[in-house]
């Protein structure tokens, strides 16, 4: 065997115990977390990609998900990061619920903690990524955003309907409103 | 917009415009209610007093559409019940920068967009609900019947009534003249007249003033 040849199969095993290095590491590594919006007022049902984006001054529900982790054997699970607090509701095991709330702009992250059937703890974390309101999610969000235009179509559907009451109460008899409506103080 | 005076004139002939609005039949809509974030529960709005557009008669708002635009710097409680709960205030808000949680249980919007209210299943913070909140552009006079005064109501630049308590400040030139006889920091004005002559009754919200001038001829 050359000099070379024996070091290329000592490299080889090197590779081949790092990657049994990195399997162990994997299998060890905490439960990963997934956030789904999964109601009927999100219209779709996906999980959200890390990090999460959310408004900040907004409350967000979600479904939480713990890969390789019995969320049933949570009691109440509550986290709280620099820009945001994770509030969950195990109450009902197939609706765990994460009520994310976006508190300033800026990423953190989110940690919180659950103790399994063996008195274990187990520690998950969650980066959150808090937005302007009028900022626009990136297309990892895409569901999101899309019910949030679906809720705003909602909204200016609302408005119109509004706006045709209103017309209507403002031309009431004896009523000094239309000539006291027009533009004031603009 | 000024008014012509011949209103003013016309509202002495007919007598009766010396009434107190608090004496006014009670406003039939008193609140609002909608689901919470999470579907658990049920918030509710309820004006703090009849100065609250939502709360009036004149039905700006759509009912149906739950809990109103709040305008930026107004006031209004809000309660939480948990399916099967008791309701109970509203206990945080999300951000304080965007709402003020006041000391008596009462909430104050003070920026424009969404800003989410927290209710309690009794222990916890366990839901929210997003308030919208908007400035205010623009307000509007409606007259009000059987006494002289006026009720103002505001809207935003998309021209949707606003609701909330929003702090008004009405004043009088010549008290001789013509005298408010209502809180002047209420949307509703209502003035009682003195000596003939002219005055001017001015209504301020922030930045926005607007003159109404007042002629007495008994």
């Amino acid at each position: 065997m050359s000099p070379r040849t024996a070091l290329a199969r000592y490299g080889a095993a090197l590779a081949g115990l790092g990657l049994a290095a990195t399997l162990v590491a994997c299998s060890k590594s905490p439960p990963h977390v997934s956030l789904w919006s999964l109601d009927n007022r999100a219209l779709c049902e996906r999980q959200y990609k890390a990090p999460v984006s959310i408004r900040e001054g907004i409350a967000e529900d979600f479904t939480i998900r713990l890969a390789n982790y019995r969320i049933d054997s949570c009691s109440e699970i509550r986290g709280v990061g620099n820009v945001g607090v994770i509030t969950m509701d195990l109450s009902n095991p197939a609706y765990p619920r994460a009520l994310i709330l976006g508190k300033a702009v800026g990423t953190g992250e989110l940690s919180f903690t659950c103790k399994d059937d063996d008195d274990g703890t187990q520690t998950f974390a969650l980066t959150v990524n808090v937005v302007a309101q009028d900022a626009i999610f990136p297309t990892t969000d895409r569901c999101k955003e899309d019910a949030e235009d679906k809720a705003d179509a909602g909204d200016a559907a609302t408005d119109a309907s509004d706006a045709g009451k209103s017309d209507a109460s403002d031309a009431g008899p004896g009523d000094a409103a239309p000539d006291a409506s027009a533009d004031g103080g603009r | 917009m000024r008014y012509p005076t011949y209103l003013l004139a016309g509202c002495v002939l007919i007598g009766g415009c010396d009434g107190d609005p608090t004496t006014a039949a009670p406003p039939k809509i008193t609140e609002a209610s909608a689901s919470s974030v999470g579907n658990t529960g049920t918030f509710t709005y309820r004006c703090i007093s009849p100065s609250d557009a939502f709360c009036s008669d004149n039905a700006l708002f759509s009912r149906s559409s739950g809990i109103p635009t709040l305008a930026v710097s107004s006031q209004a409680d809000f309660f939480f019940k948990k399916s099967g709960g008791t309701e109970l205030p509203v206990v945080d808000v999300v951000s304080p920068t965007r709402l003020k949680l006041e000391a008596n249980g009462r909430v104050t919007a003070l920026l424009e967009g969404r800003a989410g209210i927290l209710g309690s299943d009794g222990k916890n913070p366990s839901d929210a609900y997003n308030v919208r909140v908007a400035k205010i552009a623009s307000f509007h006079l409606e007259a009000l019947s059987g006494k002289f005064g006026f009720h103002a109501w505001f809207t935003s630049d998309k021209d949707e009534p606003l609701a909330g308590n929003i702090p008004c400040k009405w004043t009088i030139d010549d008290a001789s003249v013509a005298k408010i006889t209502t809180d002047p920091a209420s949307t509703t004005v209502v003035i009682e007249f003195g000596n003939n002559g002219k005055t001017v009754l001015h209504l301020a919200y922030g930045t926005i003033t607007h003159d109404i001038p007042v002629e007495v001829n008994r």
